[in-house]
């Protein structure tokens, strides 16, 4: 092996990790390193060694058969038999490293890759963003070769922080890997990669560092049928990482009692799982201004004669946005006269939702779709609306429900899980059974019909007061890394 | 002779039980590992290696993929004890079977391995733990005692055949019928 002077740093680095004696000016620091792992050769000194040496996040394979190899035939044979860091090359190396000793390291590798603005992707921001300009956390994503962590590069800070235009340019520079050493590595989104889950497992099963994560839902496995198939396909290999976690932050107490009754299952094969909490998520609603108001009007093409319905998310499957169009044309055929609108991004499985919004245009009813509309759309939309619909068949929190009440609009929303969480803590919410067709035409023509009902529903919203992001990242940060 | 049934795939864990057979080897104990079960998924290399790793180095191991009912029955007779350290398990037909045999086995030390060993036959070890299985593999080599003990709790135990199970599974599933 060929002691650069980086690499003597990192060896020191680790020896100091392990509280291992200071280096003698007598013998070499890789001399210490296989002292210390013959004298205890245990799989998370194995992890750390495989991290410090290869920088390659180990998996439970490379542990085992390192740890394996050093008790066999001892630390120098096992050490030489690795193959060569993944930052070496015959010019040099070609990437910085920077070990993260007892420190934070937050996973946000899918977030600053998407423009997306799911709900997962705005907690994932809102946390880590904060924790990050606070200094107390390290936030990642993963080398090209998806072998180890690295630092964000500029661009993809930007788009944490949500100060990204949008504009993604290629990337040449070196990287910075990051290897943890001690402290908490969280994973605050949904890790959904399975080579990301092999190597986020084998921290939580070896590495003296935390794993904790915010656990957002258990959707691919409660409600399968309104999961997109790679994600359901994927989704127990994240399941197999969390069990291995310490901490899981859930969003809702409807989340935490999925996640408690997979915890259960863990039993089977020998762990205890994570400790479970419910912190629920907040919500801000930024009071849009009157320019706002007008840019919503016309984007959504309001008029004022008739009463203004709203629906914001996705029109995935599980968000049963199929329903609400069924009712509305209900309602239509009945003689109301009210305006629909949808905000949310396309998504899969919504070609029947698209062909039904067609067909209801053709036949003259006023409906509207928006996608990719900013924060300011929204909550001027929900300005502007009379009350809003949101009857998913599965949530893990919510947010256009708690969005919806901190914009002083009333919601029709699932009686179930974590939205029947939501209106219970608030007011300002009809709850409807979302597989029921009829139970969803009433409640709509309900709020459409009676003022006085819809008039003290507002009133009720409009003294909802949500959590704020602030508060939500530091409580949430406070228990994942404590 | 120690036997492991059990198809070649990691969750069975066979790569901890082949690393410790080779600790005791180096330690001077003479005894032969047979894994008897299908060759599994064709990128799974690190036991392949291992064995033959060790075959070249004369170890006594040997591996059978294709084994009739009856070879499997003589293997489990033959055997001083069988070892299944399988990482998860639904049942763990190899304990039982072994077990039937009257051969005491080294098993999984939770979830339904552990449900079954509660019947007596067996020692149980934290299959994620190589030293704890070198520990155990060792008592059960050199520990003659044990092994006699072990054997007639075996021998006591009073498992289900495949008729009587069939026969309940068939009252249990027509009953729920019934009341459906």
């Amino acid at each position: 092996m060929i002691i650069t002077n980086e690499l003597e740093a990192r060896i020191v680095h680790l020896l100091e990790h392990w509280d291992a004696a200071p280096v003698r000016t007598d013998s070499s620091s890789i001399e210490l390193l296989y002292t210390e792992l013959d004298r205890e050769p245990s799989l998370t000194r194995a992890w750390e060694a495989l991290a410090v040496l290869r920088l390659t996040l180990p998996t439970r394979d490379d542990v085992y058969g390192f740890a394996r190899a050093v008790k066999l035939n001892g630390a120098q044979v096992a050490v030489d038999a690795l193959p060569s860091p993944v930052n070496w090359s015959p010019f040099g190396r070609t990437a910085d490293v920077v070990i993260i000793s007892r420190g934070v390291v937050a996973d946000v590798h899918t977030t600053v890759h998407t423009k997306g603005t799911t709900g997962i992707q705005r907690v994932a921001r809102e946390t880590v963003s904060r924790w990050a300009s606070l200094g107390l956390a390290t936030p990642v994503a993963w080398s090209e070769e998806h072998l180890a962590p690295r630092l964000l590069s500029a661009e993809e800070a930007a788009s944490l922080s949500g100060r990204s235009d949008g504009e993604s340019s290629t990337n040449n520079e070196p990287i910075t890997l990051v290897i943890p050493l001690g402290g908490t590595y969280v994973i605050p989104e949904l890790t959904i990669e399975p080579w990301r889950n092999l190597r986020l497992s084998a921290i939580g099963q070896f590495a003296s560092t935390s794993l904790t994560g915010i656990g957002f839902d258990t959707v691919p496995v409660t409600s399968t049928e309104t999961a997109a198939a790679p994600i359901a396909e994927r989704f127990p290999r994240y399941l197999d990482a969390l069990g291995w976690a310490d901490r899981v932050a859930a969003i809702s107490e409807a989340a935490a009692t999925e996640y408690r009754g997979w915890r259960r299952m863990l039993v089977g094969s020998g762990r205890m799982g994570p400790e479970i909490e419910s912190i629920p998520l907040a919500a801000e609603v930024s009071q849009p201004g009157k320019s706002a108001h007008d840019r919503a009007r016309s984007a959504l093409d309001i008029k004022d004669q008739a009463p203004f319905v709203l629906v914001v998310g996705s029109h995935e499957p599980r968000k049963n946005h199929l329903a609400i169009l069924y009712a509305a044309e209900v309602l239509w055929r009945e003689g109301h006269d009210f305006q629909l609108a949808f905000i949310g991004g396309n998504a899969w499985g919504a070609e029947m939702f698209t062909r039904e919004v067609a067909r209801l245009k053709d036949s003259g009813h006023p409906i509207s779709i928006v996608s990719g509309a900013g924060d300011d759309i929204v909550f001027g939309a929900y300005y502007h609306a009379a009350f809003s619909v949101f009857p998913s068949l599965n949530e893990g929190f919510g947010l256009p429900v708690v969005e919806s009440l901190a914009s002083g609009t009333p919601v029709i929303t699932s009686a179930y899980g974590s939205m029947r969480e939501i209106a219970e803590q608030y007011g300002g919410v009809v709850l409807v059974d979302p597989r029921n067709d009829q139970s969803l035409i009433e409640a709509m023509r309900t709020l459409l019909t009676d003022s006085a009902l819809l008039e003290s529903l507002t009133r009720q919203a409009q003294k909802v007061t949500p959590k704020t992001w602030d508060s939500y990242a530091t409580e949430v940060f406070d228990y994942l890394t404590r | 002779m120690v036997l492991a049934v059990g198809s070649h795939e990691p969750r069975k864990n066979q790569i901890a039980l082949v690393y410790a057979a080779e600790q005791l080897w180096r330690e001077g104990l003479s005894f032969e590992l047979r894994l008897l079960g299908g060759r599994g998924p064709r990128n799974f290399t690190v036991l392949r290696d291992a064995i033959s790793a060790l075959q070249l180095a004369k170890r006594p191991i040997t591996v059978e993929n294709d084994v009739s009912d009856a070879e499997l029955a003589a293997a489990y007779r033959a055997a001083r004890f069988s070892a299944f350290i399988s990482l998860d398990e639904g049942y763990g037909l190899p304990v039982a079977e072994s077990l039937a045999s009257g051969t005491p086995v080294l098993t999984t030390n939770y979830g339904s391995t552990a449900e079954i060993a509660s019947g007596g036959g067996c020692v149980l070890v934290d299959p994620r733990d190589d030293e704890a299985i070198v520990d155990s593999l060792r008592r059960m080599l050199t520990d003659d005692r044990l092994i006699t003990q072990l054997r007639a709790e075996a021998l006591a135990r009073d498992d289900d055949t495949w008729d009587s199970f069939s026969q309940r599974l068939w009252e249990r599933v027509t009953l729920s019928e019934a009341r459906s």
